[in-house]
């Protein structure tokens, strides 16, 4: 969802997979995907997609 | 009086099915839907006051919104649409420390108007690192809905919420329901409007809040490309036609929605929980460290998969030898026992043999489930797909494809039963369709047979590739990276072909570890082993029968060759004209055992018969001429039975591939199992039924057969082809049985079988023509 703040916790080089958290849960995304979302850093360090999404997340049907 | 339903819903990982095992014991009944490959769960529960109701677990899932029939699943069980009937309540299990993500499913049950009682699970986790969610609050926010603190794995309270359960069931009258209009805006209101009317009266049940909740649920679920069922015409395209429109005004009626329950959840929260600390996950991470490491996580990985294909195929050797010897026993029982004749032969060959080459497979069922459930309940199963996504997304897999494609060396049966595990059907067909071309166990004893008998050895002239490389070693290698390399091939074009779909974004949950409950791991062992024995053991018995009947019939009086009159002629004789008359040819049995049908047990008998009218004091060379007289006997009556006159049959199919009719008659033996195809020759050659592929004699008879115009039938190039041919076709009635089970349908067997075939065919015809042409044969 826009807006919605995420932090990066991990990217693992070996499956080309990053890992991040939003709403207190972890998600993996594969790094080619994760591309396509855009983010605003926060100075805290959170980040979080100032619109959005081009990515298949945004074509498909959004999932919670 | 009926019992009143209660299903159990909630978001994968948030121990849902930890909570339903520790309510109904176990009770609980496993199948599937109808129609699709989910598993349906059901079981009973005595609540305080002593009414029983019937439990019903529901598929997991993080939203009802469904792009397939496997997804759908969840909205139809859980809001009683066609054909499903509505619950009475709905426990919806709700993981304490991922609270924000799990209320959406919350808030999508009670736009339905469900009656819900929220188990607000992990509760000793929460504990232990000191977050307080106040219950009161979150209850309140909810429109009143009674939430339950709970640890489904330590059984915390669980009185609790089978009292609030009761109290549910005895309030009369529609719940509240939490409609969402506040935060949904003007035009996505328009939206729901313009689709209600569409919704059909049967799932809208005249609530005018329920109807709104399922347009939107069409709205989130249907696009141009979902593979839903049983959506009425009128409903898709009144929504095809708002997204169309939405789409020409720039808005995404999607986004809309979803924002919406968002919005309300990040509203709320503050009310019911302070914060989330970070040291949740400490432990987590620090073993995510290791275990997602580059290079320390997959040397972890590849030895959990050693530990996992090892135990696939030796510690099931001595169960799966010991099935073997227990059904050898009770058939060899029962031919003792009955009097000779057809009921006998198909009790004791049929049905005793039939029963054992279901519950053959047994041990590997439940070693593989064993494996799959500790990694599952533990959390690792996330990790591995995470490690291996980049391999197998090359090849149009997913990284969960991995176990059961490694699986798949040591038997297809449990391989194509792990494919479960995958969320997508189009994933999980795809696996399906190429697991059985993995080198499996039961293709060993064949490559073993074939490459001991046509190829030198490591101590005989040319048995040594480079001056040490042994050349039967590098053949047995070669037969493996071929089969292996094919898969990830067919894979390849498979997936870009007959099974080209949408590409789905990874977006994998990586759960936090968690010690397995053994309790769990032992009943989903149960529960596949379960299964497999209903679902697919029929159809396998009734293969084993129709093949029993095709190599045993025509029943004819036996007639065998006379003893020859040089008794120290070496016992083998080639099978006579099929045209004579027969008994009883192989029935096959799985592996581990040579054979254990009715070649085993009518040749048994028969020398038993004959061997007690010799009489005494008759010289060891003339009991050998009698055998051999009767292991031949057995070969005419395979050549003579349906099966055999089949081998004829197709000898013009295989001929330009370099086998005759003989190979013809094995190959259909082999259907059973692949290893029989080594008795099956066995029969055919007269060296008996007994003969496995270490067998001598039946090395000599290969070696010595030849064609009418003097030419070996078995050269070096033949033994290759034939080894192609088993790398590649769908020989086996098991494998294909249980794709019919998992798929529910007939066509995707079919489907298997023809492209295998028709592969193999081709593959091998290569080898031997190109071969031929190059002088090798």
């Amino acid at each position: 969802m826009p807006g919605t703040p995420l932090r990066m916790v991990r990217r693992v080089d070996v499956g080309d997979i990053l890992e991040v958290e939003l709403r207190h849960s972890r998600v993996s995304l594969r790094l080619s995907e994760a591309r396509s979302i855009e983010v605003d850093l926060s100075p805290s360090g959170a980040a979080a997609p100032s619109a959005a999404p081009v990515s298949p997340f945004a074509r498909g049907k959004p999932r919670p | 009086m009926s019992r009143a339903v209660v299903a159990i819903a909630g978001n994968p990982n948030s121990g849902k099915t930890t909570l339903f095992n520790a309510l109904t014991g176990a009770n609980a009944k496993v199948g599937n839907y109808p129609g699709v490959t989910v598993e349906r769960r059901e079981g009973s529960l005595k609540l305080p006051t002593g009414r029983e109701v019937l439990v019903l677990d529901i598929p997991g899932t993080y939203s009802l919104s469904a792009r397939s029939g496997e997804e759908q699943v969840a909205i139809t069980a859980v809001a009683g649409l066609t054909p499903h009937t509505e619950p009475d309540a709905v426990i919806v299990v709700v993981d304490g420390t991922q609270l924000a993500r799990n209320l959406y499913l919350v808030l999508q049950l009670l736009e339905l108007r469900l009656r819900v009682v929220l188990a607000l699970n992990m509760n000793d986790v929460l504990r232990r690192n000191h977050v307080r969610v106040d219950i009161a609050a979150l209850s309140d926010a909810l429109g009143g809905v009674p939430v339950v603190s709970i640890s489904a794995s330590h059984g915390e309270g669980l009185a609790a919420l089978a009292s609030a359960v009761e109290s549910l069931l005895e309030v009369q009258g529609p719940p509240a329901g939490l409609p969402l209009h506040d935060f949904l805006g003007e035009p996505v209101a328009a939206d729901l409007a313009a689709i209600g009317p569409q919704v059909p009266e049967a799932w809208v049940r005249g609530d005018g809040q329920r109807r709104r909740a399922l347009a939107a649920w069409a709205l989130l679920s249907i696009d141009g490309s979902d593979e839903l069922w049983d959506v009425p015409a009128p409903l898709r395209a009144a929504v095809l036609e708002r997204q169309r429109l939405a789409q020409l005004a720039g808005r995404d009626i999607d986004l809309a929605l979803v924002g919406a329950r968002y919005r309300w959840i990040d509203t709320h929260m503050p009310r019911f929980l302070a914060d989330m600390p970070s040291t949740l996950r400490r432990v987590t991470d620090r073993v995510d460290r290791v275990l997602i490491h580059p290079v320390f996580g997959f040397a972890i990985f590849l030895l959990l998969m050693t530990l996992l294909f090892q135990s696939l195929f030796t510690w099931s050797a001595p169960l799966i030898d010991g099935i073997n010897a227990a059904f050898a026993v009770l058939g060899n029982g029962l031919r003792h026992a009955l009097p000779e004749g057809l009921f006998r032969d198909f009790l004791a060959d049929g049905i005793v043999a039939g029963v054992g080459a279901v519950l053959v497979f047994l041990p590997q069922i439940l070693l593989l489930f064993l494996f799959i459930s500790i990694m599952e309940d533990s959390g690792y199963m996330a990790r591995a797909a995470f490690l291996m996504d980049r391999i197998m997304k090359a090849i149009g897999l997913t990284g969960r494809a991995f176990v059961p494609m490694l699986s798949g060396f040591a038997c297809a049966i449990p391989a194509i039963m792990a494919t479960r595990t995958m969320e997508r059907r189009r994933d999980r067909m795809l696996t399906m369709m190429v697991v059985p071309i993995m080198t499996c166990s039961a293709r060993l004893p064949v490559y073993t047979l074939i490459i001991s008998a046509l190829y030198p050895s490591p101590h005989d002239p040319g048995g040594r590739v480079a001056g040490f490389l042994s050349l039967q070693a590098l053949l047995m290698v070669g037969m493996y990276l071929f089969s292996t390399v094919l898969a990830l091939g067919a894979a390849a074009v498979l997936g870009r072909t007959v099974f080209r779909g949408q590409s789905v974004p990874l977006l994998l949950e990586l759960p936090p570890y968690r010690m397995p409950a053994p309790r769990s791991v032992l009943r989903m062992m149960w529960e596949r082993g379960k299964l497999f024995v209903t679902e697919a053991g029929g159809a396998i018995l009734v293969c084993t029968i129709l093949l029993w009947v095709l190599l045993t019939f025509p029943r004819t009086a036996p007639v065998a060759p006379p003893i020859a009159a040089d008794v120290s002629s070496p016992p083998v004789a080639a099978p006579a004209d099929p045209g004579q008359a027969t008994a009883k040819p192989g029935q096959p049995a799985h592996e581990g055992v040579t054979q254990a049908g009715a070649v085993q047990q009518g040749a048994t008998q028969q020398r038993a018969t004959q061997a007690g009218a010799v009489q005494a004091g008759e010289t060891e060379s003339l009991a050998a001429a009698e055998t051999a007289r009767l292991e031949a006997a057995e070969g005419q009556r395979l050549a003579n039975s349906w099966g055999g006159r089949l081998g004829r049959f197709i000898e013009p199919a295989i001929a330009p591939l370099g086998f005759d009719w003989k190979i013809g008659v094995g190959l259909i033996g082999a259907f059973a199992a692949r290893e029989v195809f080594v008795s099956t020759m066995g029969v055919v050659y007269g060296v008996g039924d007994t003969a496995d592929e270490s067998s001598v004699p039946l090395r000599q008879r290969l070696q010595s057969e030849r064609w009418p115009d003097g030419r070996a039938v078995y050269t070096p190039l033949v033994g290759l082809s034939l080894m192609v041919f088993f790398a590649l076709a769908a020989q086996c009635m098991s494998t294909l049985a249980v794709v019919r089970r998992e798929t529910h349908s007939y066509g995707w067997p079919a489907f298997l079988f023809l492209y295998m075939t028709t592969l193999a065919w081709l593959f091998s015809f290569a080898t031997y023509q190109i071969g031929t042409a190059l002088g090798w044969g």
